[in-house]
């Protein structure tokens, strides 16, 4: 924005004033990222209803704002296991038999089929039951979160109770675009790893295959970001789920540059106001632990304490309220985004 | 709400909780007192306990969920919190509708229990005694009869069943001798194999007759 400088005339009569800038009005659309980051820090601030919902947020694992892949998650890679030492597989002329394993086929080969069959068949269905349960938490956890911020952000206080009761009619959409975008995105992935998988076995070029990470990067970009929309579409403005990807596409490509820096410059501050606190709180612990094994030689075992109730205390309590703030200020960033691009789109 | 209304406190509802844990606990107790008793060796242990999983351990971890939703929604309560005199309601005084049942006994719940179970310990500040899982449904815990002594009764007896089917299931292992024997021998067999050298492997002569 380019500020217009507003000089008056000046006349000898009357006394030389400074020119005033004036600010350009902000156009329609226009995302003002410093108000919007002054709104989201007083809203977390403020309200601290919504830090339950962060904190339910953060325990479902939901994303309902957008964020750059940044790994931590718990990786699934385990070491191939060592090859059975000659002691246990004995190799006679290729065919391979151990001892052990000779045993446990013994007792198993006992056990009637239908325990297995009735196991396999119980297993199935609890796992259907807590999937069930887990997608039902992460919508709730999407759609409250996002309606109990756009209602802090236009001062609303509103108890746990009526956010859930503004909630319960938006939480199947929101399930059921959950599924959409989760069956979109299979067969996607699956073409993906095929293209790899053809260009290894070099039935197509290998250079193909930057390409498609590129590509990759590219289409996760857009998607997340339309994502972040389409869900405010649901939990907002009622759209039904199919609609809301449209609309968070739409809303991507208008404002694609403004949600990369936004997702940026969240990530940023999200990371530096989660481990900056982390370290000064086991700066000062190892510290206090120093000071203390210095004064009383033989109090290892306080100090060992102190550190260990600091650590669990930042580790159990202050990290996951912070969290939970910081879900909620990001979460007021996107609505914020999401209000602003709606008056550019619904302009068209 | 009326304003004459009692609602439950947090110690009454725990007492409830205790009750119905133990309650669907009894029946894996039970299974496994029988699984001890009649496993002799350990062919049948294994067919025994995977018996026991897929009859008792598995249904009853199903049936668990839907066992305090179904009875929510038809009686308000459950047995224990029946036992323990009290009933959950909505604001009206009618009981939840079943997709209100589900999700106060699952994803409500789950969000109470974050961050150690902050959503339970809340029931201690609110002035209706609401946990995080209440006010998510607006329902209430409302206290009918003040039968509390029962539901402790009742915990100190399902308690002291429990402890009881665990001692005995423990002695009833301890004196299995045939299971006994077929565990050392087992056992044995494997560490003797575990210490013995390796063997080299057989090299594959050929059987092709050689010109002399």
């Amino acid at each position: 924005m380019d500020p217009t400088i507003n000089k008056t005339e000046n006349s000898p009569t009357q006394p030389q004033t400074k020119p005033v800038f004036i600010p350009e009005p902000p156009k329609p659309g226009d995302w003002q990222i410093g108000q919007m980051y002054e709104n989201a820090f007083r809203v977390a601030k403020k309200f601290r209803t919504l830090w339950i919902l962060g904190l339910i947020f953060g325990a479902a694992g939901g994303g309902c704002s957008f964020q750059f892949p940044m790994g931590g998650g718990g990786s699934n890679f385990t070491a191939p296991s060592a090859s059975p030492s000659p002691a246990i597989s004995n190799k006679v002329l290729g065919a391979t038999s151990s001892i052990y394993s000779d045993s446990f086929t013994n007792i198993f080969a006992n056990i009637p089929a239908y325990i297995y069959f009735l196991i396999g068949f119980e297993l199935l269905l609890l796992i259907g039951l807590w999937f069930v349960i887990f997608y039902l938490k992460g919508a709730f956890a999407n759609v409250s979160t996002i309606i109990g911020t756009q209602k802090a952000l236009e001062d609303q206080k509103l108890t746990l109770a009526q956010i859930s009761q503004l909630s319960f009619p938006k939480i199947k959409p929101m399930a059921k675009f959950m599924a959409l975008t989760t069956l979109i995105i299979i067969p996607i992935g699956i073409i993906i790893i095929l293209l790899v998988i053809l260009a290894i076995a070099k039935i197509i070029s290998v250079f193909i295959i930057p390409i498609i990470i590129l590509t990759l990067f590219i289409f996760m970009l857009v998607w997340s970001i339309s994502l972040t929309f389409a869900q405010r579409a649901i939990s907002l403005d009622n759209s039904a789920p199919m609609s809301s990807i449209k609309i968070g596409f739409k809303m991507a490509r208008k404002k694609l540059f403004w949600a990369i820096l936004v997702g940026i410059i969240n990530n940023i501050i999200s990371g530096l106001a989660l481990f900056i606190p982390l370290i000064l709180i086991n700066i000062a612990l190892v510290a206090l632990g120093g000071l203390i094994g210095l004064l009383f030689h033989k109090a290892l075992l306080v100090m060992g304490i102190f550190l260990g109730i600091g650590l669990l205390l930042s580790m159990t309590i202050a990290l996951p309220l912070l969290s939970s703030m910081i879900i909620i200020g990001k979460t007021a960033i996107w609505n914020q985004a999401y209000t602003k691009t709606k008056e550019i789109v619904n302009g068209d | 709400m009326e304003t004459n209304i009692h609602y439950t406190s947090f110690y009454r509802r725990l007492l409830a909780h205790y009750t119905d844990t133990l309650l669907l606990f009894l029946p894996n107790l039970m299974a496994l007192f029988f699984v001890a008793s009649t496993s002799q060796s350990i062919n049948q242990l294994v067919i025994n306990v995977l018996l026991m999983v897929a009859t008792v351990t598995l249904p009853l971890m199903i049936l668990s969920t839907f066992y305090s939703v179904l009875m929510i929604h038809f009686f308000a309560a459950t047995i224990g919190q029946a036992v323990s005199g009290y009933a959950i309601l909505n604001s009206d005084g009618t009981r939840l509708n079943l997709k209100r049942a589900f999700f106060r006994q699952t994803v409500g719940k789950m969000a109470s229990s974050t961050m150690f179970s902050l959503g339970y310990l809340s029931m201690f500040k609110h002035p209706q005694k609401q946990a995080w899982h209440d006010e998510m449904v607006a329902s209430y815990a409302v206290s009918r009869r003040n039968t509390w002594p029962l539901a402790v009764l009742l915990v100190l007896i399902t308690l002291g069943l429990v402890i009881y089917l665990l001692f005995s299931t423990v002695m009833v292992f301890a004196k299995n001798e045939p299971l006994k024997k077929d565990l050392s021998s087992f056992s044995k067999t494997l560490i003797e194999e575990f210490k013995k050298p390796p063997q080299p492997s057989p090299k594959l002569i050929p059987k092709y007759p050689t010109a002399i």
